[in-house]
């Protein structure tokens, strides 16, 4: 999810105009509609051109697109907050362009960026559940699985519930920690 | 392009698509509303109401929308609450964009600045008069970009309903497919854009207002 909004921010940000529609493109259609959709597309839609992936991996590739393009405009919003004089200052030095946006413009975006992209991990670890879905509708459709689900209980998705609050909870007190490390380094 | 998948598209236009226009604008609704009482709450500054709300806005927001979703559907009747599959959606579509309401709707009434609320209350005016005719007039030009994403973000997760039969135009798409599971790609990427469009009009409208409030 990280390397695809790094990449695809730097392609936003760059000054090829291909790269930056290209980039554009994807982050504002996997932005504009709904991951479920997304994992039925790669899982059940795929193996019709032939690719066939498992649950897991279709899962994953799924969510990885569709949190990454949030990611690219995340991070791009970061760059794009960057005073202009680091990146005339690094060009000034003789480094080159991917030096320049690798060592100097990117550290200093990831920092801005960080509450956001925090936001957007705890978004991704909610949205592991709808792989699930995959495995729901494989058993010859809802039906079957809803007579089975009433069986068991209010008390199941209460269990389920808690157990995703605390993984949210932990994984946003990491993400304050690390912005209050990253801010000791002035701002 | 086949007649059958004519038949399917034609089908997911006429009886999935007023269901996932339904189901997105009546959580929205219930959205904006609870998120405007559960922020101005918040602004009342009561220690116990603010535990409350805290914790509702926390826990809402800490759990997928799915497990909430599938709590409303399969879990409530077991406490004696029998909701139909599109009345559960909207309860927890509902009962999740609140949350996120009042988190927009405190953010916004909190970025007024403290100066404008010591002038109501210099002219005179009482707690309630300051919110309606000083804060909130302010407040609401703020609160309209996060309300549109969070409509954006309302129709994208509408189509968790699928997955408790509510028929949308996901679920639609599937129940066709059974039939002709060559129809998976035509369908699923005709939807896609029918998300799209529905979306990037509003998402695009959100940035631009933004924008020219900073």
């Amino acid at each position: 999810m990280l390397l695809v909004g790094i990449a695809g921010a730097a392609m936003r940000t760059s000054r090829s105009a291909p790269a930056r529609t290209l980039a554009t493109a994807f982050a504002e259609f996997f932005r504009n509609t709904p991951p479920l959709v997304w994992i039925f597309f790669f899982y059940f839609a795929l193996p019709g051109i032939g690719i066939k992936l498992s649950a897991f991996t279709a899962g994953t590739l799924a969510l990885v697109f569709y949190q990454g393009a949030i990611a690219i405009e995340i991070l791009r919003a970061g760059i794009e907050a960057v005073a202009e004089g680091q990146r005339e200052a690094a060009s000034a030095l003789g480094l080159s362009p991917l030096q320049q946006f690798v060592n100097v413009v990117l550290p200093q975006a990831f920092r801005i960026s960080l509450p956001a992209l925090g936001n957007n991990l705890i978004s991704l670890l909610k949205n592991t559940s709808l792989i699930s879905a995959i495995g729901t509708i494989e058993i010859t459709g809802i039906a079957n699985d809803i007579i089975a689900i009433r069986l068991s209980s209010a008390e199941l998705y209460l269990t389920l519930g808690v157990f995703y609050l605390v993984c949210v909870i932990v994984l946003s007190a990491m993400v304050r920690v690390s912005e209050q490390r990253l801010s000791r380094y002035g701002s | 392009m086949n007649e059958h998948y004519l038949a399917a598209l034609r089908e997911v236009l006429v009886q999935g698509l007023p269901v996932t226009i339904k189901v997105s604008v009546a959580s929205i609704l219930i959205a904006i509303g609870g998120g405007l009482v559960l922020g101005v709450l918040r602004a009342l500054r009561n220690r116990a109401l603010d535990t409350i709300i805290i914790g509702y806005v926390e826990i809402l927001r800490g759990i997928p929308l799915l497990v909430l979703m599938f709590f409303v559907f399969f879990g409530l009747p077991q406490l004696g609450f029998h909701f139909l599959e599109v009345p559960s959606a909207i309860i927890a579509l509902g009962l999740w964009g609140a949350a996120n309401g009042a988190e927009i709707v405190r953010g916004a009434i909190f970025s007024i600045s403290a100066g404008q609320s010591e002038a109501g209350t210099a002219l005179g005016l009482n707690w309630l008069q300051v919110m309606v005719n000083v804060i909130l007039p302010q407040a609401v030009k703020r609160m309209i970009p996060p309300f549109m994403s969070l409509f954006v973000a309302t129709v994208e997760s509408s189509s968790l309903a699928a997955l408790i039969g509510v028929k949308d135009i996901v679920e639609i798409v599937r129940l066709r497919v059974e039939n002709d599971p060559s129809l998976w790609i035509p369908l699923l990427l005709s939807i896609l854009f029918i998300y799209f469009f529905i979306n990037y009009p509003v998402s695009i409208a959100s940035q631009r207002l933004e924008r020219r409030l900073t």
